[in-house]
């Protein structure tokens, strides 16, 4: 695996949590379409809870921001919670601050603490 | 990030290259940069590159982390921008200079970027590239050429 890729790992948990780990680089050239399909249907899965771990991004940017808020939209349009875990790099915490989404997105520091929300 | 290719004096001082006023401006797109990145990310490696042997690796007393991030994401924006919405990326440099970093990116669309600030009323997702840009950067300019155009941004380094 290089840094530059993006790498996407979906774990159904037993008592209906979907955890769905991004590793890697989330730009225009990511083939995002693994992890928005992921999201996707983690959205449409009736579960009760998806967790996005961002633990191991290295970098996003907006392509990144759009894949993540289309998954916040139909997540909410489905009525399963998204949790976004971090700890987050710097650069992908910028990205959030910066483009004034943080409010968008619900937020744990670890994917444990995700799970408990 | 690996920093152990550079040698740091033991003083801990960065070699000489990085004291004082930066070098005499040279023409656009005719230093560092031999070829033109294949892709944003290659855009932010040479961006990386530049800032660590400018600034004696990144990290601890080098740049702060956010300075950056903020540089790499404004780096991949106006790449991405380049490749799909300008034709193509012809030509990218980035230099530091006296008031930050320099980044020059040329594409092959003669029309200006999308500038406008997202309607906090429109829908929710799109249109967050140049937004950023714009919030990231001291000043950005578009040169308008009859093949296409420059647009030249300046980061600050603090």
């Amino acid at each position: 695996m290089t840094a530059d890729e993006l790498h996407v790992a979906v774990e159904p948990t037993d008592d209906g949590v979907v955890v769905i780990r991004v590793r890697g680089t989330l730009d225009g050239w990511s083939g995002r379409s693994e992890l928005v399909e992921a999201l996707e249907d983690a959205a449409g899965s009736g579960g009760r809870l998806t967790v996005a771990d961002l633990s191991g991004l290295l970098f996003a940017d907006s392509a990144g921001l759009h894949a993540l808020l289309n998954a916040q939209q139909s997540h909410t349009g489905s009525g399963v919670p998204l949790v976004l875990a971090g700890p987050l790099a710097t650069g992908v915490r910028r990205l959030f601050e910066v483009s004034g989404t943080s409010g968008a997105f619900t937020f744990a520091d670890t994917v444990d603490a995700a799970l408990s929300c | 990030m690996n920093n152990g290719e550079r040698e740091v004096p033991e003083d801990g001082r960065c070699p000489a290259e990085t004291v004082g006023p930066s070098a005499p401006q040279k023409p656009v797109g005719t230093d560092r940069v031999p070829a033109v990145p294949q892709n944003a990310a290659a855009a932010r490696a040479v961006v990386t590159r530049l800032l660590e042997a400018r600034f004696c690796g990144l990290g601890g007393e080098g740049l702060a982390d956010v300075v950056v991030a903020d540089a790499l994401l404004v780096t991949s924006e106006l790449v991405t921008n380049a490749v799909r919405h300008g034709g193509g990326l012809t030509g990218f440099s980035a230099e530091v200079v006296d008031d930050g970093l320099l980044l020059t990116v040329s594409d092959a669309s003669t029309r200006a970027p999308v500038m406008t600030e997202r309607d906090p009323g429109s829908a929710p997702v799109g249109g967050y590239g140049w937004p950023l840009v714009r919030r990231l950067t001291e000043r950005v300019s578009v040169t308008h050429l009859p093949d296409g155009k420059h647009i030249v941004a300046l980061v600050a380094l603090v």
